[in-house]
């Protein structure tokens, strides 16, 4: 461990000198990294700001630009697409809003829209220009912002459409709610200037294809109503900001990552439980270990976020950050909030607010706090296990950090070999870039479902190849045939008593939820679960954790939507046992690839919740079993598979290895890499190894969508120079046995509602099989 | 797994279906995939001939509709209800659509004194392109009058053809007095009646009930089908359903007027 600096006294300097002299420092500071503080870069713009907008914003406490501010001033107003790459707290939004209110403050009849990818962000935003527009003399009269989305009360609406001169939306929105209609938006459109495409970064994979193609379906009807805005987006850090952006909107744009925002110093400490006993198998709960972190940061006034990776998590830190401060600092108890996925939004709000204010010292959140809701900069950030990906865990680590003042960022370990392994090579954490964001516009199913949608909105024409690229005639030929469009003369009509849009959902998750009612003396509703979620968070006589507090579940009612929960103090929380499996349902091509047999076709993964496990809270013991019988889930979807033959396996055992080993690292392989063949996001594809369809193990590959989005059938077609990637990528790897680069990867789609205390890990896979496997099959080595 | 879209929705699961069985994609191009033009049934229809704008072409159906109601009687009833001056040329108004306002008209169905008789004008898209021209004639024609009659035309057919204009970007120079017969058949009828639909007013007031009636709901289903096949059989009844609501107007409006 490197020394802790002792000339500066800062609270962050205190707390971490306190920690190690203290009695029960077990050494569990793996490394501590040093970030140094940034000053600020002032510029002007190259033409002065608006003298009552300048005002303005001095009246806000903004006296000057940031650089990348003044750049983006500069860039839009010569009309020029621009993305915003840059840290949380930099002052991103005053990049759109003062070009934004320069224009509208002067021509009120010219228009903005903005999309954020949830409505929470939407109302945050609005809050944010309000405060500005008040400050302008007459500004009321001339900026109208609203936002518009499913909250919006239908009275509301039409008002907006008549007046509103700003509109804050999602893309689902726009996808059902006004796209659709845009003839009601004639004035809106035609006077549009500008669109604000926010949290750009959260539009990947499948939602950001489906988003690329809302962007195509927008500027096609900005183009009928004779507009040409300039677009500007905004993104957290990603490897690949300027392609996303481009590839979102579909026309150059000039990125700028250069961030002119201060920031205060920052420790970011590398945090390992210790071994149990001298045996050094087992470590002390990760959660426990967190919980006592939280704690002492928030005796020492240090204002606090937990990110954990499950729901279940974020309630049993608030849960155990609770007792203890009952025990030692009873006034702090009510200074510690959970917030997380399934709290209603008035809680979320009032979360938020108490945040921002100061008033809560801690809160323990999911990645639901991820997003730039603005909370305002807290001190310390404590991630409780790696989140999964390089830019996820920056993000976490960002919501910490004031402009001037030191900031803290702890990640703490799960006993995991990918969290172990990150705990052994800090390197690898610091030096690794963060992940690209991929999407596939022009896949043929997403395509598909938006060329209906854009001939309903107004019919295609030849000229709309330029949007929606080279598939579109080919797709517009099958919807013709299925009837779902007709063409007429050149011109292609929707032709359907359906609405397009409405069978388009454009995120993976679904908006179907089932409400969780309160029964303690009266019905009240508490909090919502999706519905895929509902049998894994509150099936009968479980522990549903909220606000910390236990309630039993009392009953499911799956036609009803409702789960039924009980007050009831127990010392135990539960957690479900999940049984799944995939079944191939219809191989329609196989291949033999030198060795290894390719397959693909039709699949059905299916998942159950069959019991629980009771859980004793702090001392994680097992105290009990239920079983449950709740209906089995499906997912009919398409998959690869594949199996390496018998002279491929016998060259492994020849070495003494297995080659079960090697397919689950070639999986985890793949699966870093297939989405840049295929144009997806590494959460879009499942993959695992089984052997119960094929007789003997193989590895498994399948798209996470219902029917599927041709992801597999495409990696099908490009196997070979994938395997070819597949083996560069171990062998170019400088880790010796295997690291989440290569065959290492983390569980990428973390059981939700499992706490990873709970779990054993997984060893990472052998790397040297997957290599031995890969040069039979490819004839290299 | 816990991302995978269930949701949705069967007939895009059947669209994606109906695409992977495709493999070798035969590429149709956009243009080139619209049935004949031509008569397609609906030109045999009586009184129906072709009619060409600056917007385009559309079918006009027009019929005498001789001496169901007198048109001085219904005169003198429509300035009676709209309290209007003498003297002044009322039309008729009923639109068929898709829908909702999102989506295409493609029927209207007016009537009008002609030569002192009554004259049924109806013009029809054959198909989606022909809309603009619908739009563009019902302008004109509408425009020639003073006051427009309509049976619930103040939420729904007035903005829905405005909506439509909007949408193909035309500015509409009609812009005529409006008599709205529901908001005066529910003053009337209210308390007697269940409810004020136009069917509902038939039977009670005017005491007659439609054979073969095509039901509201199936309207758009019957065009959509119509424009794929070219098969005008059940539009035709579509096309009645339209001219037997303007003439339940007429004889709607007579009754209202009465004390
Ligand atoms: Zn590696």
């Amino acid at each position: 461990m490197e020394s802790v600096p002792s000339e500066d006294t800062s609270k962050i300097t205190r707390f971490l000198r306190g920690i190690v002299s203290s009695p029960g420092y077990r050494g569990q500071i793996a490394h501590i990294a040093d970030i140094p503080p940034r000053e600020a870069e002032y510029r002007d713009p190259a033409e002065p700001l608006d003298p009552a907008l300048k005002k303005a914003l001095a009246s806000l406490g903004v006296r000057r630009l940031y650089s990348h501010q003044a750049e983006a001033v500069d860039l839009i107003r010569k009309s020029r697409n621009v993305a915003v790459v840059t840290s949380t707290a930099s002052g991103k939004s005053l990049c759109y809003n003062i070009p934004v209110l320069e224009t509208l403050y002067h021509a009120p009849d010219s228009t903005a829209l903005y999309m954020f990818p949830t409505k929470a962000l939407a109302q945050d935003q609005l809050r944010a220009l309000g405060d500005l527009v008040l400050r302008l003399p007459g500004g009321g009269e001339r900026i109208r912002p609203g936002t518009y989305d499913g909250d919006t009360p239908r009275y509301a609406r039409r008002k907006l459409r008549q007046d509103a001169n700003v509109i804050m939306t999602n893309p689902d929105m726009l996808n059902q709610g006004i796209l659709p209609y845009h003839s009601r938006w004639s004035r809106f459109f035609s006077n549009l200037e500008y669109v604000v495409i926010d949290e750009m970064h959260t539009y990947r994979g499948i939602f950001g294809s489906n988003v690329a193609n809302v962007i195509r379906r927008l500027r096609r009807i900005l183009k009928h109503y004779g507009a040409d805005p300039v677009f500007i987006l905004c993104s957290a850090t990603i490897a690949n900001p300027g392609e996303l952006a481009e590839n979102l909107i579909g026309a150059p744009v000039e990125t700028l990552t250069r961030d002119g925002s201060p920031s205060g110093r920052k420790r970011f400490v590398l945090w390992n439980p210790p071994f149990l006993d001298k045996h050094k198998i087992g470590r002390k709960s990760s959660n426990v270990e967190a919980h006592e972190v939280m704690v002492k940061l928030v005796e020492s006034d240090v204002q606090t976020i937990t990110f954990t990776k499950a729901r279940v998590v974020a309630e049993l830190i608030l849960r155990y950050v609770r007792d203890a401060l009952a025990r030692r600092n009873p006034h702090l108890v009510d200074k510690i909030s959970a917030y997380r996925a399934g709290y209603l939004p008035e809680e979320r709000r009032r979360i938020e607010k108490a945040l921002f204010s100061g008033r809560l010292l801690g809160v323990a959140s999911t990645n639901a706090l991820e997003l730039g809701i603005d909370v305002g900069s807290l001190d310390a950030s404590i991630i409780v296990g790696f989140p999964g990906t390089i830019a996820s865990t920056w993000q976490q680590a960002g919501r910490a950090g004031r402009k001037t003042d030191e900031s803290l960022v702890v990640f703490i370990a799960y006993n995991d070999p990918v969290d172990q392994y990150l705990m052994r090579h800090p390197g690898y954490f610091f030096d690794q870039t963060p992940e690209n964001a991929v999407i596939g516009p022009d896949n043929p199913y997403i395509l598909a479902g938006h060329l209906g949608c854009a001939a309903f909105e107004l019919p295609l024409t030849k000229e709309d190849e330029a949007y929606f690229g080279d598939l579109t005639a080919p797709i517009v030929g099958v919807l013709e045939e299925v009837e779902k469009v007709k063409t007429i003369d050149g011109s292609t009509y929707w032709a359907n008593t359906e609405f397009p849009a409405a069978a388009l959902n454009l995120r993976t998750i679904s908006d179907d939820t089932f409400t969780i009612v309160d029964v303690t003396g009266g019905e009240r509703v508490i909090g919502v679960v999706d519905s895929i979620s509902a049998p894994e968070l509150v099936y009968p006589e479980g522990v549903y954790l909220h606000g910390g507090e236990t309630y039993l579940v009392r009953e499911l009612d799956l036609d009803g939507k409702i789960a039924y929960v009980e007050r009831k103090e127990v010392d135990y929380y539960t957690q479900p046992v999940l049984d799944s499996s995939i079944r191939v349902t219809g191989e329609k091509r196989s291949t033999a690839l030198n060795g290894l047999n390719v397959f693909y076709g039709d699949a059905t993964v299916s998942w159950a919740t069959t019991a629980f496990k009771k859980i004793r809270f702090y001392s994680m013991d097992s105290i009990g079993y239920g079983k449950l019988d709740l209906p089995t889930q499906h997912l009919e979807t398409v998959s690869i598979w594949m199996y390496p033959g018998p002279g491929v396996t016998d060259v492994v055992k020849r070495r003494g290895r297995n080659p079960v080993e090697g397919l689950v690292g070639l999986k985890n392989v793949l699966i870093n890499i297939l989405p840049l063949f295929v144009m997806c996001d590494r959460q879009d594809i499942g993959g695992l190894v089984e052997s119960s369809n094929t007789g003997r193990p193989a590895v498994f590959l399948y798209d996470r969508f219902k029917g599927g989005l041709g992801f597999s059938e495409k990696a099908f077609g490009l196997l070979p120079g994938i395997l070819e990637a597949a083996l560069d990528v171990i062998v170019e790897c400088t880790c010796e046995g295997g690291c989440p680069s290569c065959v290492g990867l983390p569980v990428l789609r973390p059981p939700q509602h499992q706490d990873p205390d709970c779990g054993h890990g997984y060893p990472i896979p052998d790397k040297e099989t997957a290599r031995l496997i890969l040069e039979e099959i490819l004839e290299r080595g | 797994m816990r991302e995978v879209d269930r949701d949705i929705r069967e007939r895009i699961a059947a669209l994606e279906l109906a695409l992977r069985e495709r493999a070798p994609r035969r590429p149709r191009g956009l243009a080139g995939g619209g049935r004949g033009r031509g008569p397609l049934g609906v030109g045999d229809l009586e009184g129906a001939r072709e009619v060409e704008c600056d917007l385009g072409c559309c079918l006009v159906l027009e019929r005498d509709v001789g001496g169901l109601v007198s048109p001085a009687d219904l005169g003198r009833a429509a300035e009676k209800l709209a309290g209007s001056p003498a003297g002044r040329r009322y039309v008729f108004l009923d639109l068929e659509t898709t829908g909702f306002s999102a989506t295409p008209l493609f029927l209207a169905g007016t009537m009008f004194e002609k030569d002192g008789g009554l004259s049924c004008t109806q013009l029809l898209a054959r198909d989606y392109s022909e809309e603009r021209a619908v739009l563009g004639m019902l302008d004109r024609l509408i425009g020639g009058f003073d006051v427009c009659i309509t049976f619930n035309g103040k939420s729904f057919d007035m903005p829905y053809m405005r909506e439509r204009a909007k949408y193909h970007r035309l500015a509409l120079a009609c812009d005529p007095e409006h008599l709205d017969l529901l908001h005066h058949a529910r003053r009337k009828w209210r308390d007697s009646l269940p409810d004020c639909r136009l069917t509902t007013l038939e039977r009670h007031i005017l005491r007659r009930r439609r054979s073969g009636d095509v039901p509201g709901r199936e309207v758009p289903c019957i065009y959509h089908e119509f424009v794929h096949t070219g098969d005008a059989r059940r539009l035709v009844d579509v096309i009645r359903h339209n001219l037997m609501d303007v003439v339940s107007m007429a004889e709607l409006l007579i009754r209202l007027a009465e004390a």
